[in-house]
């Protein structure tokens, strides 16, 4: 039902926590289903250095989250702002169609932390 | 790989030796079509006279009674049907509960979306069983057809058959109960208890899959759902499954000589399971009556954590169960059983059927317990607070 990369990455996932140190962090749930997502991203010079997340879900939704936080860890904000729901699936070793969703989820959360970060003021760092 | 622990029981059993045995020489050596008159169909259909004889005693009924079948959904679907059918003038009104297996549910909805007959669901309790104040109240002198089953298949809880039976003899109602995973742990005497119509499937206990019967009372109105050839005394037409049907009979009868052994080695193991849960896993709840269920049945909601992802995580760990909820294309489908007993969706969706049987050990369910107690705080320990959401 699930590849062998949604299975290993939910039973050991990757970079599971609340990072000490963020630049931006977002939260998303799907409404209907209750997956929930929040991530946390450590950003230098426009690029995303360290990703951190919690979850709860089912097992493609924490799958999806663990395998974008490997995928982000050395993109730049723009590259993370174009992450598409193809390209987490394609990670993931595939999805089935009925759970596109948990894909989905994972690439809203991102990119509603690019939106908070681009929020903020980097002057001072830049 | 570690051993595999099967607790899944409710959704289907491995067929027992004996009855394998007892299959196997209908499967190669004797494969004669039953209606055949050669002696070696002659043999074929004696094997099927002694399959009735043996299922009807089981169950307290006579060998004329028994209709073999394909299993469960089709005995479901012919009793609901043959009978709201042969009693349309009677009246078109029909009575079931919100807690049945799907296999009674939308035969119901077929008859009042495609036929014009008024369906009434009957809700029940939170501990998941049928008020038989609230049946009664819902029954109406155009009332034709009462069904409930025996026991459900998700929480376990068995229904007061007995008491339902009797007020719809006093009303001259025809009652259908779908027995299908009643059978083989609850004892069944239709010759004293007034039930018209009962479906069985065999795969249920430790039989073959793709078989099962349907009881139908000597003088119910009836119609057959399948007809074409005049196999089961004209009232289900199509090849007799000898194989399935001998090995059908042989579980059933092996299940009723064992049921009070097997059942009370059943609860204990049961009862050890629910007590190691509860003692050692915060957030639990139990779902459906604490007593008056399958002595093999736990349903348990564990708060904060995906039923789904409980499931799979056991799998990868070597213990088969069930979750009876899902999120599919992003959308929730509860089951509709929790959702009846009051459940709210969201806990719905965090249940675990675990459903034992006869070769489950206190070794499988300690080692279920283990993997259960690291499996549920490593999903809350990653779980985002709660106000993390907005």
């Amino acid at each position: 039902m699930y590849s062998d990369t949604i299975l290993e990455h939910f039973q050991s996932p990757r970079n599971v926590g609340e990072l000490e140190q963020s630049d931006a962090d977002a939260d998303d749930e799907n409404p209907v289903c209750g997956d929930r997502i929040h991530l946390w991203l450590r950003i230098h010079d426009g690029v995303i250095v360290r990703a951190g997340w919690k979850g709860d879900g089912c097992t493609p939704a924490l799958a999806a989250a663990s395998v974008v936080s490997e995928m982000l860890q050395g993109m730049s904000v723009d590259q993370a702002r174009a992450l598409s729901r193809d390209a987490v699936a394609g990670a993931l070793g595939g999805l089935p169609a009925r759970k596109a969703h948990a894909a989905a989820l994972a690439v809203s959360v991102v990119h509603k932390a690019i939106v908070a970060y681009d929020l903020q003021d980097h002057s001072a760092h830049n | 790989m570690t051993d595999q622990i099967y607790l899944d029981h409710a959704a289907t059993t491995p067929i027992r030796a004996e009855v394998r045995a007892a299959m196997e020489p209908w499967l190669w050596e004797n494969y004669a079509n039953a209606s055949s008159v050669y002696r070696m169909a002659q043999s074929a259909r004696s094997a099927l006279d002694r399959a009735r004889d043996s299922v009807a005693a089981c169950l307290g009924a006579t060998p004329a009674e028994i209709v073999f079948t394909s299993g469960g959904t089709e005995s479901d679907n012919a009793a609901i049907k043959g009978a709201a059918f042969a009693r349309r003038d009677d009246g078109r009104h029909l009575v079931t509960t919100t807690i049945e297996h799907h296999a009674v549910l939308h035969p119901f909805e077929e008859l009042r979306e495609r036929f014009g007959f008024e369906v009434t669901v009957v809700p029940v309790e939170s501990n998941g069983i049928v008020n038989v104040d609230t049946l009664t109240a819902s029954l109406r002198p155009d009332s034709t057809l009462v069904s409930v089953m025996w026991a459900n298949n998700e929480i376990g809880t068995i229904q007061p058959i007995e008491q339902i039976a009797a007020l719809t003899r006093e009303r001259g109602i025809t009652l259908h109960v779908d027995a299908v995973q009643a059978a083989g742990a609850v004892s069944i005497d239709l010759q004293n208890v007034p039930v018209d119509l009962l479906s069985i499937s065999a795969h249920k206990f430790y039989g073959p899959k793709g078989v099962g019967a349907l009881y139908v009372r000597r003088g119910t109105p009836w119609w057959p759902l399948l007809t074409g050839g005049g196999q089961e005394r004209n009232r289900r037409a199509g090849t007799e499954n000898v194989a399935g049907i001998v090995g059908l009979s042989c579980a059933q009868a092996i299940a009723c000589q064992e049921r009070d052994s097997g059942n009370a080695r059943l609860a204990a193991l049961r009862d050890r399971l629910l007590h190691a849960i509860e003692r050692g896993i915060s957030g639990v709840t139990l779902n459906g009556d604490r007593v008056k269920r399958l002595p093999n049945n736990l349903n348990v909601c564990f708060e904060g954590v995906h039923g789904e992802s409980l499931l799979v995580g056991l799998d990868l760990d070597g213990v088969s169960s069930s979750s009876g909820s899902a999120c599919t294309s992003g959308s929730l489908e509860p089951s509709h059983v929790l959702l009846a007993i009051g459940v709210p969706a969201r806990l719905a969706q965090s249940s675990l059927r675990l459903t034992l049987g006869r070769d489950n050990t206190e070794r499988d369910v300690d080692r279920t317990v283990d993997l259960l107690h690291r499996l549920v705080s490593r999903l809350r320990a990653q779980s985002p607070a709660p106000k993390a959401v907005r």
